[in-house]
């Protein structure tokens, strides 16, 4: 079986990696391309790659409908992003910090193509470790709020994480995740943002910085295995594959890929998304640039239960109570993601705090 | 071919074999379910609507389901999917038929962007459509119900939809849902309405829903230019007479009352500015079904020779 | 505050769209901030407000002078005073920018 088959998301993998072989699709596929998109979020990026290879016309009208409509849905997210990249401008103004955007918001910020048909609204901003207690401040003065009002998570986020508890703005009410770092502090990886920092790059007349493209290539990785919720982690592969393209018309940019990832420390997850994104999305990846990434290959054994659970956990969740293969990998990864961000101790504690203080909720309710 | 023309026999079947395969409005659906008391319920209700060809492709994919483990035998309970999401929490087994109501109303809301989506009460005369704008608690269900059986055609009860570019309505005729008063109202005020089942204890008290005009469904192809926009309110004390309503006013109202505005950006606004421009604007309160009625035909009449 | 002697202009970037109804003093007009996706609705005062500032930058002093020469004979010229108040709202908006001296 191929690792596309394993998945069981041969419709939306086929469309992704080939639009072209959407045109003979039957009724049925249409129709499991709709619902795998769906749950996995990724309709308008189908919408958009299908306008790129000129094909729309051969799509059956039902199924038009719903991708156009999700890349609908997707652009106001992308126009949400430019406006409060605008706002974000508005509110630092004249208090000499600086800041650089992070995933939706940079690729949005910097026109790039996989900005387009994803629906994310949620802002990401950096800023330097030493001036995150001051842009609080100043997002909190413009209308931002705490999202989260227990004492012990707000802790738990300031203490242990390399974000702030999210905030959300009272007005317009979309989400901002305030940053100082790439990776939570009690992580095992350590990038030293003061070179994330240096090599950030502007993208428009406004002075928006994002990170360098290698660099953002390189969080979208981190991101993927260490940090983001499972659900999203096919997702995720996709905004990699479309980074790995887009990067790829530069040869320069992959000569830098590996060194960076090693001055960075990053070398562990970049060789898992190249080995994924490869495997799954059928990204081009230069044979020697892969050979060179091996350097961050882990022992065989852990290789091989990756291999097997990585696919699965990334299938979308079908019928939610038959495929128990899926929901044992997603087990084993969350936990995975999880102890990778805390190690053991403080992880039992803090899970042990966390479903007391539900059975206590749920009694008084 | 029609769902009344299946027998009931052939409906549970497919239901729970396989799925019901029907055009509803502009939009293809499937409809699966194992709940007995859904079958005979959406039989009923949906007999005018045509089923399916073979090659369409359907977009949303609806089950109404028992869950698995203890609530599929004991205190049964009912779980909404959209292809393999459940976004809701169970409703008790009795109620299948008016969460597939629900449901399929949140589906509009959350994945239609190919219209600009108004929650109102649509009908039509002579190809023009009157738009009652309004939440729950308004009375437009009440007052749609009853002008459907007084010469006007049914568009639709819960969402007008309306064509981006052109502002044309394009017909979505459902089941009317009523609340407990209304149900005795609409029965007094037309013998030859059909009501489908009540369902006692839902979140909205009793509700039961009127089976929509044949003609209305024959027509779900044809749709109707906005002619008259009127944002009605039940109260008590009300005059029931059209008060003209300013135009940006009417805009504001009713932008308020679309879902999707807002994410469709400077074409929602396009459109809207149009449809506004075209509309007649009044507000009205009301009390009494049959003043209502009157004034509306009158209002129709007037327009007829104008 | 505002600065009376500060100048605003609604910046290049922006695309306004424009819808408006009623006469005379009993204009009303809608407008659609692209950039933003908010939809405003003004009154006359702030809607000439915004329409003289999308073509010239202008201070309040400035704004007030134009506006009222404008205004159709009848119009309440109350609405000239809350001038500087008009503009400290669209900045928050984001309709307006300040332009540095």
């Amino acid at each position: 079986m191929t690792t596309a088959q394993t998945m069981g998301l041969s419709p939306l993998l086929r469309a992704l990696r080939t639009p072209a072989e959407a045109i003979g699709f039957s009724v049925t596929e249409w129709e499991t391309l709709l619902r795998q998109g769906r749950a996995t979020r990724l309709l308008g990026r189908v919408w958009h790659q299908f306008s790129r290879a000129g094909i729309l016309a051969a799509v059956p009208d039902p199924v038009a409908r719903r991708l156009h409509a999700a890349f609908v849905e997707a652009d106001y997210y992308r126009r949400t992003l430019l406006w409060e990249t605008d706002r974000l401008h508005h509110a630092f103004h004249g208090t000499g910090i600086s800041f650089i955007l992070l995933k939706g918001g940079a690729y949005a910020a910097a026109g790039l193509d996989l900005a387009y048909g994803r629906p994310a609204g949620d802002i990401d901003v950096l800023v330097a470790q030493e001036s995150i207690l001051a842009a609080e401040e100043v997002l909190l003065r413009h209308g931002w709020e705490h999202v989260i009002d227990d004492g012990y998570d707000q802790q738990y986020y300031r203490r242990w994480m390399h974000e702030l508890p999210p905030l959300r703005h009272s007005v317009r009410d979309t989400e901002l995740d305030l940053h100082h770092a790439i990776v939570p502090r009690t992580s095992r990886l350590r990038p030293d943002m003061s070179l994330l920092h240096a090599a950030a790059v502007t993208v428009d007349e406004r002075g928006t910085r994002v990170l360098a493209p290698v660099d953002m290539l390189l969080h979208c990785v981190v991101h993927l295995f260490h940090d983001g919720e499972i659900r999203d982690a096919f997702r995720d592969l996709v905004d990699i594959d479309a980074l790995l393209r887009w990067l790829g018309q530069d040869p320069d940019l992959w000569r830098q890929l590996v060194p960076r990832a090693r001055q960075l420390g990053l070398e562990r997850p970049l060789f898992y998304a190249l080995r994924y994104a490869t495997k799954i999305l059928d990204t081009p990846v230069p044979a020697a640039i892969l050979r060179e990434a091996a350097v961050g290959a882990p022992q065989v054994p852990v290789q091989r239960l990756m291999d097997l659970v990585v696919p699965r956990a990334m299938a979308p969740e079908l019928n939610a109570y038959r495929r128990w293969a899926t929901r044992l990998s997603t087990v084993v990864l969350k936990s995975r993601a999880h102890w990778l961000r805390m190690a053991p101790p403080r992880l039992a504690l803090h899970l042990a705090r966390k479903s007391v203080r539900r059975l206590i909720a749920a009694k008084a309710a | 071919m029609r769902l009344g023309e299946l027998s009931s026999e052939e409906v549970r079947t497919r239901l729970t074999q396989h799925e019901i395969r029907l055009r509803v409005g502009p939009f293809s659906i499937s409809v699966a379910s194992d709940q007995p008391s859904f079958w005979p319920a959406f039989h009923f209700l949906y007999q005018d609507f045509p089923l399916l060809e073979d090659d369409v492709p359907v977009e949303f994919r609806i089950g109404l389901v028992y869950p698995p483990g203890i609530r599929r035998w004991f205190r049964r309970q009912v779980l909404f999917f959209l292809d393999d999401a459940t976004p809701f929490e169970p409703f008790t087994s009795a109620l299948a038929l008016p969460f597939f109501e629900w449901g399929f109303n949140w589906c509009i809301y959350e994945h239609v962007y190919e219209f600009l989506v108004m929650h109102a009460a649509v009908l039509a005369r002579d190809g023009k459509a009157l738009i009652l704008p309004g939440p729950p608690g308004s009375g437009k269900s009440t007052l749609c119900a009853a002008l459907a059986f007084r010469g006007w055609r049914l568009l639709s009860d819960e969402f007008a939809l309306f064509d981006i570019a052109s502002g044309a309505l394009f017909p979505l005729p459902r089941p009317v849902g009523l609340k407990e008063q209304s149900i005795g109202v609409i029965r007094a005020f037309a013998s030859d309405a059909d009501v489908g089942p009540t369902f006692t204890d839902t979140r909205k008290g009793t509700v039961a829903h009127l089976r929509p005009p044949s003609r209305a469904v024959a027509s779900a192809d044809e749709p109707a230019m906005p002619h008259w926009l009127i944002f009605p309110t039940y109260s008590r004390d009300a005059d029931n007479k059209l008060e003209p309503l300013a135009k940006a006013s009417a805009f504001a109202l009713a932008s308020e009352s679309c879902f999707n505005y807002r994410a469709l950006g400077v074409d929602g606004f396009s459109a809207l500015s149009r449809i506004i421009d075209r509309c007649a604007c009044f507000e009205v309160a009301f009390n009494d079904i049959d003043t209502m009625v009157r004034t509306l035909d009158q209002l129709a009449t007037r327009s007829e020779r104008t | 505050m505002v600065n009376k002697h500060q100048i605003w202009r609604v910046p290049d970037y922006l695309q306004l769209r424009w819808q408006s109804w009623g006469e005379a003093e009993n204009t009303e007009f809608v407008v659609f901030n692209c950039y933003s996706g908010e939809t405003h609705c003004l009154n006359l005062t702030a809607g000439l407000v915004l329409q003289y500032l999308e073509t010239e930058a202008a201070s309040a002093a400035a704004l007030s002078a134009a506006i009222r020469q404008a205004l159709p004979a009848g119009a309440n010229e109350d609405a000239l005073r809350q001038i500087p108040d008009l503009l400290h709202e669209f900045d928050e908006v984001g309709l307006i920018a300040p332009v540095a001296p």
